[in-house]
Order: C-alpha cells, then structure tokens, then sequence
C-alpha cells in the first residue's frame, strides 16, 4: 500500500496548479501501474480547483480505465464540499476521452478506410 | 469576501466563490501560456461595486479557439464558444473546462457582469444575458472584468443549503398528527 500526502507533495495548502496536478499525477500513475493499492489523502489542503484535479485524478483516464482505477485508489480526509468536485472531474474526464477515442478513430478511418 | 459590504453568503458559498477566482487565475496562466498574470480590485463605495480584474498579454482565447476547432468564427463567437461549460481548447492528456459555472451563476443572481475583451471580441454576462460584439481594435491578451453588486441585500446560499421550510412544517404536523 502506497500512502500520498497531498500537502506534502505540493508543499502547501494551496491544491490549485496545474503543475502541482501534475506532480500528484506523476506519483498516482506509478502506483497503478504496478497495481499497488494507494491512499491519496487531502487532510490539510484548504483550496482545491477544477485545475489542478483534472491534472491529478482527470488524467489518469488516459491511461487506466475506471475498472483499474476504482479498486486501488482511496481517496481519504476530502471535505465534504470539495466531493462534488471529484465526481464531476471524474465524468467530465470519462466523456473527454471517450470522444477523443472516437475522434481519432474517425480520422484514422478517414485516412486509411475502414478495417 | 468576508467583508462586511461583500452580499451576504453561506461560508460554503464563500468558499466555492473563492476556489473559482484561483481557477480563473490558473485558466490564464495556463490558456495564456505567458509568464505574468496582472490583477486588480475596485471598490466603488458610492455605485456600491466590487470590480476585480484579471489580465494576462498571452496568447488570445480566439487564438486558441480558432487553432482548435481549426475554423474561423468571430472573435466574439470563439470567447462565446469557450465560455460555454465543457468546451475546452486544451489538448493532450488533461481535461479542461467546468471550473467556472458556479462564479457565472452567482454574479447571475447578484446583478453584477463578467465582462471579457480577448483580441478584438468583446463578450458580456449580465443577468442571464450574453452580449457579443466584434471590436474594430484588438488587444494583445484576455482582459476578464468580474463586477459583483455590493447594494445586494439577500443571502445568498448554495441550492442544497436551501431549506424548505413548508415541507419541513407539513412534516411536523404529520408527525404531529401520529
């Protein structure tokens, strides 16, 4: 089990950078790589935007899909106001990738027809 | 925002009210793509106004819009599209767009307006109503003017922190009634 403090990786209280976003995506994304179990835990942040969690937790579904994510990521000491947050980056990042998929698979079938 | 001329709001509210102006800092720092974001605040006692201003001189929202949606609208049209929730221009592996929707509801309510000139569009949000005009000069940046109504008497409160009190009543009087 891998254990990531949010304030401790961004040194401060202050979750709002992209790059900061970054930073915590970095480390999440080795953890289910080797599908290590993981609490990313928020005690201590007191500003979080929609930037720095698409960043963070919205890029992870480029590259895992929710069936690799659920089980090993725990997400612990989030205020209670900032959940909302998480669920409408979570969706917004299923549906952003979604279409991309369907984007680029048009303009490959437009490039070298269908299969 | 916890001064005492700022319309009265839940903590809750406060808060969220807040966590959008850093989003809106970082969407110029990171959609601009420049090194210096300018910021400033107006206090008008006697038009009882709170402006709060936000500048970056990088690269343009009609840039952007254009480079990726790959055609031409006008500018006011590209500053339209990309305020629209959900639209983004970023590209790669991070999502974007949604930060704003809660900011653009309160200064709905409030009576305030959020004013963005962006190259030569000009776009406005003042109670509920999109006004669009294309400039004959351009600027080199975004400059986005939040403009709050400080003569608001009412409370403001996020939907779910909203009680409602004949439901609540109706509720005692059947378990009254039991």
């Amino acid at each position: 089990m891998n254990y990531i403090k949010v304030s401790d990786t961004i040194s401060g209280s202050f979750a709002v950078a992209t790059e900061d976003g970054q930073k915590i995506f970095d480390l999440l994304e080795r953890s289910l790589s080797d599908k290590l179990k993981v609490d990313l835990d928020f005690e201590g942040i007191h500003v979080m935007t929609i930037a720095f969690l698409n960043a963070a937790i919205g890029q992870l579904y480029s590259k895992f899909t929710t069936a690799e994510i659920k089980p090993y990521l725990h997400l612990i000491h989030v205020a209670d106001d900032d959940k909302i947050l998480f669920k409408i980056v979570t969706s917004r990042a299923k549906e952003y990738f979604a279409q991309r998929e369907i984007s680029e698979s048009k303009s490959d079938e437009a490039l070298y027809g269908k299969d | 925002m916890n001064n005492s001329e700022f319309p009265r709001h839940s903590k809750r509210l406060g808060d969220q009210i807040k966590e959008n102006i850093y989003e809106l800092f970082e969407n110029a720092r990171t959609h601009g793509k420049c090194k210096h974001i300018h910021t400033c605040g107006q206090f008008y006692p006697s038009k009882k106004k709170l402006h709060i201003t936000i500048v970056d001189t990088g690269h343009t929202i009609v840039n952007n819009v254009h480079h990726y949606l790959k055609k031409t609208l006008s500018p006011s049209a590209c500053i339209d599209w990309a305020m629209k929730t959900g639209n983004t221009t970023k590209e790669g592996n991070i999502p974007g767009g949604l930060g704003l929707g809660l900011i653009f509801d309160f200064i709905n309510v409030n009576k305030g307006k959020i004013q963005i000139v962006s190259s030569n569009g000009y776009w406005e949000l003042r109670e509920g109503r999109i006004t669009k005009e294309d400039l004959n000069f351009s600027f080199n940046g975004t400059i986005a003017n939040l403009e709050f109504d400080l003569s608001d008497v009412n409370k403001h409160l996020l939907t779910d922190e909203v009680v409602d009190l004949d439901n609540t009543l109706k509720t005692y009087e059947l378990h009254k009634s039991f």
